[in-house]
């Protein structure tokens, strides 16, 4: 009984999350520039539109540079503030790292408005480079925190170990600290490249309608009139995310990277 | 457990707090790691000047066009007209019902995950950080298509006979409240998940030993013991769900506005910048001083799950 | 009859077998130790017996009703977990009548009973206190404590003292085959210390890889082990490689041994072991000559004050002789010496 009602209930909030995505893969293949469930015959031609149509290349063009730079630049600062905290154990570093959290903490609104405003000042807006600076600080949490997870995990006794044989502070960072927090840093850089794909307020208050990114342009061409091109950049934004999260499963710890009580086996 | 764990959670949270024994100035902790300064000028520009800069604008004059230094509190006087009650008491609503059901579903649902084996929970969390992760712009347009006339539950209805013609079922109130609220599940999933995973089986198991159902188990042993982190998790998600944007843009009708939404009108379609930074300062206020309140309300709850 | 009986029972984890086709009758009131090394399958066994875990095959019989299919909760079971699985958000009185409550008793009377338990478990006065507040032998009480409170019919312990210090454990073992005896509960304990079992239990079962290897009562699985396995887990044995020479005689080393006699199931071309206890092996200078003895120089001495173990290789093998100081053997490191098996004292096994 509570068995199947366990199982009823688990295949149901399956479904409820599944199922708006299927019916949007489906939607994507519509023969005609209709938006039907099921679709009005198959084809694929849709997809390559995202390529060749210059607004939703360029958008494409803008969303993975943004993407892959404020990932670099998230873990560039998440190392140093991660690795000051867990060697030198001082106030200010403690500081440095909630200041760190804050940015994740608060309704992405505000860290949009502070730039907008921060930009205007400076006389320089609508900046792709704003946008990457932008994602790059709200984002940096996620690295920070599994940057931090990775240090906190290594043994300080392979650390003695290291210095009995003679690594010295720069040898020992090299060639023992950085290999073991590496992969930790891989699946921060990997949390920020999607959600920074998948970031629509910061992007659209810094854009100023000069920078256009993907989530921007899906939805000003849902206000403007439907075409299956949004369907099909619906179902690449999904396969990103499961072939990104799968990897990172693949390739490191991903229940632990989340929080997980490491398990006693 | 035994004594060892017991001492070893003792001395974690003796750690948390006792371990900055070192309190050398700024300039002397920068010293002892020089690459410090890198991200302490990357935070500080890029972080805190704009929020500096923000909240000085909440208090600058507005003059037609832009606004000009000054210290005034016009634009925070302006939170008691109505145009702004009435959607903060909107928003206020919709992030408590939003947050309500996504953990009534959230938190069964990351129980049993937490209790699968190990290769079918890597496998569930994937498909929640997909879920998690896609732009409020895509699941707000998947549900738009789900809940649209053409292709989704409408048509079926129409389909089955249940009604004549099919219409449209958002905008509305109910589309919103649903689009929140399946936005917010996998986030929940996300904050329960650490503190489901550390109820230890046992315990559940020694409450079925001694006569409890499972249901029984689970509304006096997991409940209860997951109360502060509830707590904690219902206003991660109520913040969460008040900045939410293009959901309500998009699913809601436009007395369905919510704060996120005011801020960027106030600051992009009004061009009023000083009263939108007055907002979002506000809005800062509130979510810093909740966000205290759940650290504060977790690392109490870690002692009592750990012990 | 009245007890427990497991009726073939098997356990299988994927491809893995935890537990293989397991016969067991266990006669009311009787304290049974499941005794093995970890992976042995005989924690599987006992969370079969409480129902945490399903059988893949067999039935699990209580005073002749079917187990088998009942969950957990309508088992009537009391149950002390290794982690002991003290509810953390409950006082040490809620925690003891937890399953009181559930039955719906009323506050007054649940008060009374965790009284009594506490008293009963040598801990008056602390129901109002939070766990976090105890020391690890007093929750070790107020988990027997919590697990009696419905006077089970049944009482499993997995491996509950695991976690206290040497001594405190030894205390509490004693203490806990009293309380058993006074309250005539039968009682199943899953350990891996053979000092554990032997102190505590009526019968021990010892298991190997998901099977019974020998169960019996303590001292006759000591004396007569039925296997190699089993004389080396139960305290400690000189195992020595032989060949069969007829009529209950055997050769080790080239030299020729009187035993205690051949299993009845020993066929003639079986290879064989024999188990020789270190306490009944003699060591005696060189000169001294006598039946059963071989020569072989001493390489080490263990003197730990309570005992003297002497180390004697005699050709390809190691011989280990323990004595009290009182009977020490008039040795040191390197003299060349003749040491005794006594025939009485050599179990043959089946290699």
């Amino acid at each position: 009984m509570i068995k199947i009602a366990k199982i009823a209930f688990l295949t149901t909030v399956f479904t409820i999350f599944t199922a708006p995505l299927l019916i949007v893969a489906g939607v994507s293949l519509n023969e005609k520039k209709r938006m039907f469930f099921p679709p009005d015959g198959l084809s694929l031609r849709w997809y390559p539109e995202i390529f060749e149509e210059a607004k939703w290349a360029g958008a494409l063009t803008n969303s993975v540079t943004i993407a892959v730079c404020a990932g670099l630049l998230a873990v560039s600062i998440a190392l140093p503030i991660a690795y000051f905290l867990w060697r030198h154990r001082v106030f200010y570093a403690k500081a440095l790292f909630v200041l760190g959290l804050v940015p994740f903490a608060l309704p992405p609104v505000i860290t949009a408005l502070g730039m907008l405003i921060f930009w205007s000042q400076a006389g320089y807006v609508g900046k792709l480079e704003n946008i990457i600076l932008a994602h790059g600080v709200f984002l940096v949490t996620l690295p920070l925190v599994m940057i931090s997870l990775g240090l906190e995990s290594i043994d300080e006794e392979l650390l003695e170990a290291a210095r009995t044989m003679g690594a010295d502070g720069r040898k020992l960072f090299t060639s023992v600290i950085f290999p073991m927090v590496l992969p930790y840093m891989i699946a921060g850089y990997a949390f920020v490249l999607v959600l920074s794909m998948n970031e629509y307020i910061i992007s659209f208050f810094l854009g100023q309608h000069v920078t256009i990114t993907l989530p921007v342009q899906v939805l000003s061409s849902l206000r403007s009139g439907y075409t299956p091109v949004i369907a099909a950049v619906a179902v690449m934004f999904i396969l990103l995310a499961v072939v990104i999260f799968s990897l990172i499963a693949r390739f490191s710890d991903l229940p632990k990277l989340l929080g997980a009580w490491s398990p006693k086996e | 457990m035994s004594d060892a764990t017991e001492n070893t959670t003792v001395a974690s949270v003796a750690t948390e707090d006792d371990e900055l024994v070192t309190k050398p100035g700024i300039l002397g902790s920068i010293k002892r790691f020089p690459f410090s300064i890198y991200p302490t000028l990357m935070l500080g520009i890029f972080f805190f000047i704009p929020f500096a800069i923000m909240i000085a604008i909440s208090f600058a004059h507005r003059t037609t066009s832009t606004y000009e230094v000054g210290f005034e509190f016009t634009h925070y006087a302006r939170f008691f007209s109505p145009l702004f009650t009435t959607h903060v008491w909107v928003s206020v609503q919709f992030a408590a019902l939003a947050s309500l059901f996504a953990l009534v579903v959230a938190v069964p649902f990351t129980f049993f995950i937490s209790r699968f084996r190990r290769k079918s929970q890597v496998v569930s969390l994937v498909f929640v950080l997909c879920v998690l992760t896609l732009s409020e712009v895509i699941v707000a347009y998947s549900l738009s298509v789900v809940l649209g006339r053409q292709s989704g539950l409408p048509s079926l209805m129409e389909a089955f006979g249940f009604v004549d013609r099919a219409k449209s079922w958002y905008p509305s109130y109910g589309a919103n409240l649903f689009g929140l609220s399946y936005f917010n599940i996998p986030f929940a999933v996300l904050i329960l998940y650490p503190a489901c995973t550390r109820l230890d089986r046992e315990l559940t198991e020694a409450a079925q030993t001694l006569g409890a159902s499972p249901v029984r188990t689970f509304f006096t042993i997991v409940l209860p013991m997951l109360e502060k982190t509830l707590l904690a998790a219902f206003i991660l998600l109520f913040v969460f769900t008040m900045g939410a944007f293009v959901t309500p843009i998009w699913l809601g009708r436009p007395e369905d506005t919510m704060m996120a939404q005011l801020i960027a009108d106030q600051a992009l379609g009004r061009g009023n910048v000083p009263f939108a930074a007055a907002l979002a300062v506000f809005f800062m206020l509130v979510t810093l001083a909740l966000s205290l309140l759940t650290v504060w309300l977790r690392r109490s709850d870690k002692t009592g799950v750990a012990s | 009859m009245s007890g427990l009986e497991l009726q073939n029972i098997s356990k299988r984890f994927g491809s893995v077998t935890a537990v293989s086709d397991i016969n067991l009758t266990i006669p009311e009131g009787r304290f049974i130790s499941f005794l093995g090394p970890s992976g042995c399958g005989k924690t599987t066994l006992l969370r079969l017996i409480a129902g945490l875990e399903t059988s893949t095959t067999g039935q699990i019989v209580l005073d002749d009703e079917d187990l088998t299919n009942k969950p957990t909760h309508e088992r009537n079971i009391g149950m002390v977990f290794q982690s002991l699985a003290l509810f953390p958000h409950l006082s040490v009185g809620e925690n003891i009548t937890y399953s009181q409550r559930i039955r719906g008793v009323d506050k007054p009377t649940r008060r009374k009973r965790a009284d009594e338990l506490l008293e009963l478990v040598r801990l008056p006065g602390v129901a109002d206190r939070n766990i976090s507040q105890l020391s690890g032998g007093q929750r070790q009480r107020v988990a027997i404590a919590r697990a009696l409170a419905l006077e089970p019919k049944l009482f499993l312990l997995d491996e509950p003292l695991s976690a206290l210090d040497a001594k405190l454990r030894e205390e509490m073992q004693v203490e806990l085959r009293i309380l058993q005896e006074r309250l005539g509960i039968t009682t199943i304990i899953v350990t891996h210390d053979q000092r554990e079992a032997m102190t505590m239990s009526d019968e021990v079962v010892v298991m190997s890889t998901a099977r019974i290897a020998q169960m019996g009562a303590p001292l006759d699985i000591y004396r007569n082990p039925a296997s190699a396995f089993v004389a080396e887990f139960i305290g400690t044995s000189n195992l020595l490689n032989a060949q069969q020479a007829g009529d209950n005689k055997v050769t080790i080393e080239g030299q020729t041994f009187e035993t205690e006699g051949f299993p009845d199931s020993l066929k003639p071309e079986d290879g064989i072991i024999v188990s020789v206890r270190p306490e009944d092996v003699h060591v005696f200078p060189e000169s001294n000559e006598g039946p059963n003895r071989m020569s072989g120089t001493v390489t080490f001495l263990r003197d730990v004050g309570a005992s003297v173990e002497t180390f004697v290789q005699c050709g390809d093998v190691q011989i280990v002789s323990m004595a009290t100081p009182k009977d020490r053997p008039d040795v040191s490191k390197g003299d060349n010496v003749k040491v005794e098996l006594p025939a009485e004292s050599c179990v043959v096994l089946k290699a």
